[in-house]
C-alpha cells in the first residue's frame, strides 16, 4: 500500500511477536533480526518467548517472516468495568 | 357424593387417619340486605357442622376452616348437606408436616461475621492449609500496599503501566488479591482470603482507569515465570470469541515451566434473558484455565459465560462469584462485588492450598483443580468440574503401610 504524500504518516502498530520453539534460547538474537525487518522494539520477554514492538500496519507480513517468528499479533486492549459496578 | 381427597404421601407430608380439613368457599355474597339473602356466612358454617355432630373446637371462622374428627362415610353426609344448603366446600385429610432433611444439594451459602460464603463453599477453613511457600501472581489493577488488612505480608509488586506506579486507585486488583489471599480470620471482621499465608505477586497490568493491553499483562505473565510463581490469576478479558496466539503461547511456555495460569471466562452473558455468553481471551485459550461464577445456591450466576465451542473455549472449573466480599482501597478497604473476575481468585486460592498439600504444579494441578471439584447438578458448558474444592485436611489421607518409596 502506497502512502498518499501530503498526509501524515500511517500511525505505527504495537505488534507482540511469539519466537517459535526452537528458538526459545535465543530470544535476543530474534530480536534483533526483528529491528533489522523494521520492528522497533519496546521489550524482549525472555523467559515467555516473546517481542513486543512497533511498526506500521504494513510490515506485519516482513516482521512475520522473520527467521524464528512463531506467530506476529497486533495488540488488543482489555478494559474492566467501573469501580462502582455492582459485576465485575 | 363426595369423597375426601387423599393426597399422595410425600416425604414432606403424611395424612392423619380420622382426622379432615373441611374447606368451605369464602368468597361473599353479592349484596347483603336484599329479600331472600341467605344467612350471613358467619352464622351456617357453625351451624351446620354442630348439625351434624361436629365440633367447633377448631373451626377457624375468618378462614372458613374447620378441621373435624370423623369418618369418611360422616364427611361425605356433610358434603350433600353442604351441596343442597347451597354451601360450596371440599374435604380432605389432615396432614402432619416434616421439615425436610438436609439436603447437601440444595444448600445456599450465606456470609457470617466471621467468613464470607464463598470461603466457606471452597472448604478452605476446613482443609487447614494456607498456602503457604506458595507464590500467587495476580495480574489486575495493582494493590493498595498500606492495607491494613496485609501488615505483615509477603507481598511483591511491579507496574506494567506506564506512568502509573502499583497502588490500586481503581479497587479491582485489591479485591481479587483479598479474595485468593488474603486474611480467613480478622479479629474484627469477616474473613475473606482463600490461601491467608500465600506469597503475593501484585502486577499491574490494567491502569487505575481499568485498562490494559497485551503488552502489560504479557510482561506480567513473563515477570510471574520469572519469580517461579505456582500460580498467575487473571480477572481480565475481552469479549472477542478468536483466540488469541500470544496467550496460547504464554499458558503453554507456562505450563512447561510448572506455573498454571487461571482467567476469567467472562461476564457477557445475560441468562435470565437467554443469552449464555462465551468465553473470551485469554481464558479461551487451550492452556489457560477458565473459571465461571456461583451464586450462593451454587447455581451458575447470570453473567456467567459458557463454553465457546472450540478447543480451549471451555468452562473448566467455577467458583463462588456473586456477591463477594472482599478488600478495597482505602477509604472504603472493603467491598461486595460480582464476576467471574471474584470467581477467578477464589479458584488461585484454592490451587494455592492444593498446590501446597500435593506439591503438583503446571499440569497436575490442574488435573487436581478438576479432580477434587465438587461436580454440581449443572451443564458442564456452564460450570465445567464443578466447584474448586480445597484439599481435604492432612489426616484424612489413607495412612501408609509399612515403608514406602516416595519418588
Amino acid at each position: 500500500m502506497n502512502e498518499v504524500p501530503g498526509l501524515p504518516a500511517p500511525e505505527p502498530v504495537t505488534f507482540v511477536v511469539t519466537v517459535s520453539g526452537p528458538y526459545m534460547g535465543r530470544v535476543q538474537e530474534v530480536a534483533r533480526n526483528l529491528q533489522t525487518a523494521g520492528l522497533q522494539v519496546d521489550r524482549v520477554l525472555g523467559t515467555l518467548g516473546q517481542v513486543h514492538g512497533h511498526a506500521e500496519g504494513s510490515r506485519q507480513a516482513s516482521i512475520a517472516a522473520v527467521e524464528g517468528v512463531y506467530s506476529v499479533d497486533p495488540e488488543r486492549t482489555y478494559r474492566i468495568n467501573p469501580p462502582d459496578s455492582e459485576i465485575q | 357424593m363426595i369423597s375426601p381427597d387423599a393426597p399422595r404421601s410425600t416425604a414432606s407430608a403424611t395424612p392423619v387417619p380420622g382426622r379432615y380439613v373441611v374447606v368451605f368457599d369464602t368468597r361473599t355474597p353479592a349484596a347483603t340486605g336484599r329479600f331472600g339473602v341467605r344467612a350471613t356466612f358467619q352464622e351456617q358454617v357453625p351451624t351446620m357442622l354442630q348439625s351434624q355432630g361436629f365440633s367447633l373446637d377448631t373451626y377457624f371462622a375468618r378462614l372458613g376452616v374447620a378441621v373435624v374428627d370423623g369418618e369418611s362415610a360422616q364427611l361425605a353426609e356433610l358434603g350433600e348437606r353442604c351441596a343442597s344448603a347451597r354451601m360450596p366446600m371440599r374435604v380432605v385429610p389432615e396432614l402432619i408436616y416434616h421439615v425436610l432433611a438436609d439436603d447437601p444439594a440444595a444448600a445456599e451459602f450465606h456470609d457470617t461475621d466471621e467468613l464470607t460464603w464463598g470461603v466457606q463453599a471452597v472448604r478452605a477453613m476446613e482443609s487447614g492449609y494456607t498456602g503457604a511457600g506458595i507464590r500467587v501472581a495476580v495480574l489486575d489493577t495493582g494493590f493498595d500496599v498500606g492495607h491494613p488488612d496485609f501488615t505483615g505480608r509477603d507481598i511483591t509488586t511491579k507496574s506494567f503501566i506506564a506512568g502509573e506506579d502499583v497502588q490500586d486507585m481503581h479497587g479491582h486488583g485489591t479485591h481479587c488479591i483479598g479474595t485468593s489471599c488474603g486474611p480467613r480470620t480478622l479479629p474484627d471482621g469477616r474473613g475473606y482470603g482463600v490461601a491467608p499465608e500465600a506469597s503475593i505477586y501484585a502486577g499491574k497490568v490494567l491502569g487505575n482507569s481499568g485498562s490494559g493491553s497485551d503488552t502489560g499483562i504479557l510482561a506480567g505473565i513473563d515477570w510471574a515465570l520469572e519469580n517461579d510463581c505456582h500460580i498467575i490469576s487473571m480477572s481480565l478479558g475481552a469479549d472477542v470469541p478468536e483466540v488469541h496466539p500470544p496467550y496460547v503461547a504464554a499458558g503453554n511456555r507456562a505450563l512447561e515451566l510448572g506455573t498454571l495460569i487461571i482467567a476469567a471466562a467472562g461476564n457477557n452473558a445475560k441468562r435470565s434473558a437467554g443469552d449464555p455468553g462465551f468465553v473470551g481471551t485469554p481464558a479461551n485459550s487451550p492452556y489457560v484455565m477458565a473459571v465461571g461464577a456461583l451464586d450462593e445456591k451454587l447455581q451458575v450466576a447470570d453473567f456467567s459465560a459458557r463454553t465457546l465451542p472450540g478447543r480451549g473455549g471451555q468452562v473448566d472449573v467455577s467458583g463462588p462469584g456473586v456477591r463477594v466480599y472482599s478488600s478495597w482501597p482505602a477509604p472504603k478497604l472493603h467491598n461486595t462485588i460480582s464476576g467471574t473476575s471474584m470467581a477467578t481468585p477464589h479458584v488461585a486460592g484454592v490451587a494455592a492450598l492444593l498446590c501446597e498439600a500435593t506439591g503438583f504444579r503446571g499440569r497436575e494441578l490442574w488435573a487436581e483443580l478438576a479432580q477434587e471439584a465438587q461436580r454440581l447438578e449443572q451443564f458442564s458448558v456452564d460450570v465445567g468440574a464443578g466447584l474448586a474444592q480445597a484439599p481435604p485436611p492432612e489426616d484424612t489421607e489413607p495412612a501408609d503401610e509399612g515403608q514406602t518409596c516416595h519418588e
